[in-house]
This record gives C-alpha cells, structure tokens and sequence, in this order.
C-alpha cells in the first residue's frame, strides 16, 4: 500500500514537474515587445550591370547608368513615381524599341512635371510612390489592366 | 502499482464508450453553431462528417453555401446539384449554382440552366443578362430576356444601354488634337494637368529653340528643339495611350457597377436565414 501511494506520488510529481517547464516557456508571450512605428522604407535599388547586347539597349543604359551615378545619386531619389523616369525608360525601351521606348518616356516626363491631382489618378506602391508601370503605354490594350486611385500596390 | 493503472484503463475506457461528444446529434448542433458564427469551412467539415443518413436538403444547401462562401467553387455545386428535385430548397440552389456559374464566366452551363432546368425562372434571366452584360455579348441579349418589367429589369437595361453605347473617347481624335496643339489630346481624355504641361513644356522648349536659332547658338538651338521635339511628339504618342487608359477605365467601371447593383441584389436570390 505504502509502496503504491509512494509510487504514485512520484507520477504525480513528475507530470507537475514536466508542466511546469513547459509552463515556464510561456513567459516568452508576456514579454516586453519594443513596437517599431517607424513605416518601413524601400531604397530604389539599381541596377547597373547590362543584360542584353543589342545596340539601343546598350545606348540606353550606358546613358541611364551615367545619369544614375553623376546626377540621380548626389541629387536625390526624388522621383514620385514607381519606376522611377530613368527605370521607366529602360523598362519602356526594354518593352518596345529604342524609338517607342523615348517616346513613352518623354510623355512620363509630362505627367511627372503636372504636380496637380496626382493621387486621384495613380494607385500607390508600396514604396509610397505613385504606380506607373511601362506596360500601361505600349498602345497594346492587353496590358492595360486598370489599379484604382490609393490602391497599394504589392 | 498494476491495479493502478488497471483502474485508469478501465475507467478511461468507459468514459470513452459513454462519450456522446461526437454523436451526429452533437456534430449538427456544432456545425449549426459555427454556420451561424460565419466558420464556414469548419462548419461545412463537421456537416460531412455526419453519417449519411441524417444529410438532409437543409444540411447539403448550408454545406454547399458554406464551401461557396469560401469560395470552394466545386465543392459547393457538387453539394447544390446533390439537393433532390421536390425539396423547398431547389430554387435558391438552383441560384447559387447560377451565381457560381456566373462568377466564374461558365457560359454553357449557365445557359443550360436557365434554358433546361428552370425556364420560368426570372431571376435566372436576370443572372443571363447579367453575364451578357459582363462578358460583353451584347447580342445575345435579345428582347426575349426584357419581357419583364420590375425595377431590376429597368436598372439591367440601363446597364445595357451603358455597355451598347459606352463614353468612350476616340483614340485618333486624341491623337490629331494633340498634333494641332500640344496638351489638347490630354485633355479631351479628361487628364487637364497632364495636358497644360504638355502646352506649357512643348511652348517653353519651342520658344528656347526658336530664340537660339535667331540668336547665334546653334548647339543649344538644336539641343532645344530636339527635346521640344520629344515632348510634342512624345504627347501625341501619350494622349493615343492616354484615350486607351480612358476607354479601359469605362469598362472597368461599368463592371465595378455591375458587380455592386448585383451584390446589392444578392444576385436575385433570397437568401434563407437558418440562425434565427
């Protein structure tokens, strides 16, 4: 009898024991958390290497790469839109041709010069800039695919 | 030490045996519960695993609902077709599978429902015309379908007549505007900013060019009318894709419109409230 209430005692024992470190693990969903409020920010990240061979692209990203490092760099990453004018003519041009590509460029210049009701027109990127993708102007009505205004954009 | 463990087998086992937990009873009650709590997914789970039995109309439609909500498209028109063909329930399953049908553009079976399986049925028309409207097949849309004439009849032919004569603009007319002066394709498309800049940089680097060209600058001369060069031809280019923009946007809207007038509609179905 003796021998038995003994053995059950340390069953008893050993599961207390076995909870309570388990239970001891739990302190880690009380602890102190240091909230960060800060909105996360995404640097423009550039890339300079070349990709393909063909004569406008080489062009236009030896134009772009000088731009990038002597003016954009000390200047500032300015741009409101997502991809920024300089991204935007390489992607334009890498979408359609080296005359295409200018033209579609200079009109991004347009709308990048109108300062008025832009947040009524663009949804917004991620990066808090407003979305402006290449594929919106090719003239090809396949790739419009219409984001509505304050929409964020992933 | 053996009849200790012995006891805790045996009353285990007995409470297990008596355990009226996972009885179908218990299992509907649940899954009633969660239904009404919105858990749709668990709550359709716990109907299937009742015994056969005791799957009634009531509980098929609430499990095909649930996996329609959930957006288990299949699931839920195995469980809508599945209901039998005197039940009170076959009208609105009969919908449901219309509302499936019409969300996910399956053209045939929607109008193999409407015309095999309830052809009396006007708010079956109602989804037909809907899906006409949606996926642009205007002539298929015949009278036939507007014989009815109550308030969402009225509000689908409004719909029609948006979809027959959209405010589209004129890519072309876009483009001869913006050639003839600068920023005035923008315009017509409705982007006022864009096209004032237009005029005001196409002007500014013209005025640049012409001044150096009367002034003995040759290099800045031809620097400037290249670029005003590239901003005027650059908004003609813009204001064509610019009219493309305005035309996609009608469409969506329209769309964004239909699907708002058929959500508040519910898409015509009357939807049985089983948590009173």
């Amino acid at each position: 009898m003796l021998y038995s209430i003994r053995n059950s005692v340390v069953i008893i024992l050993f599961f207390l024991f076995a909870v309570s470190l388990v239970a001891q693990t739990d302190w880690q969903r009380w602890e102190k958390i240091q909230p960060d409020y800060l909105k996360p920010s995404y640097p423009t990240e550039r890339n300079f290497s070349y990709t393909k061979s063909d004569l406008p692209y080489l062009l236009s990203k030896t134009l772009i790469n000088t731009y990038w490092i002597f003016i954009s760099d000390l200047d500032g990453d300015n741009c409101p839109f997502h991809p920024s004018c300089s991204s935007f003519f390489l992607e334009s041009i890498e979408e359609t041709n080296l005359i295409q590509g200018s033209l579609m460029f200079f009109d991004r210049f347009t709308r990048d010069s109108n300062p008025v009701n832009r947040e009524e027109h663009y949804p917004v990127y991620k990066n808090y800039r407003f979305y402006d993708p290449p594929k919106l102007y090719t003239l090809s009505k396949e790739k419009i695919q219409i984001i509505p205004p304050h929409t964020v954009v992933e | 030490m053996l009849r200790f463990f012995l006891t805790i087998l045996f009353s285990v086992t007995a409470v297990a045996q008596t355990n009226p937990l996972k009885s179908d009873e218990n299992r509907k009650l649940f899954a009633d519960y969660l239904y009404c709590q919105q858990d749709y997914l668990r709550a359709a789970e716990e109907y299937e695993s009742l015994s056969k039995t005791k799957l009634s109309d009531t509980i098929l439609y609430k499990i095909g609902k649930s996996y329609s909500i959930i957006g288990n498209t299949d699931k839920a028109l195995n469980y809508f077709s599945s209901i039998q063909s005197n039940s009170s329930l076959l009208k609105n399953a009969v919908l449901e599978e219309a509302r499936i049908f019409y969300i996910t553009e399956d053209s045939y079976s929607l109008n193999k429902i409407v015309n095999d399986v309830d052809t009396s049925s006007i708010e079956l028309k109602k989804i037909l015309i809907a899906f006409y409207l949606k996926t642009n097949l205007l002539n298929n849309v015949n009278n036939g379908l507007f014989l009815f004439n109550d308030d969402d009849i009225i509000r689908l032919k409004i719909f029609y007549e948006r979809r027959k004569n959209p405010t589209y603009k004129s890519e072309v007319i876009a483009g001869v505007l913006s050639a003839i002066i600068p920023g005035s394709g923008k315009i017509y498309t409705e982007n006022y900013g864009d096209g004032i800049t237009a005029f005001i940089l196409t002007g500014i680097f013209s005025y640049l060019a012409y001044d150096n060209f009367k002034h003995p600058h040759q290099f800045r001369a031809y620097l400037f009318s290249g670029l005003a060069a590239g901003f005027y031809l650059g908004n003609i280019y813009g204001s064509v894709a610019s009219a493309q923009i305005f035309n996609a946007k009608v469409d969506f809207n329209f769309l964004n419109d239909l699907t708002e007038f058929l959500l508040s509609k519910n898409y015509f179905i009357n939807e049985i409230d089983f948590c009173k």
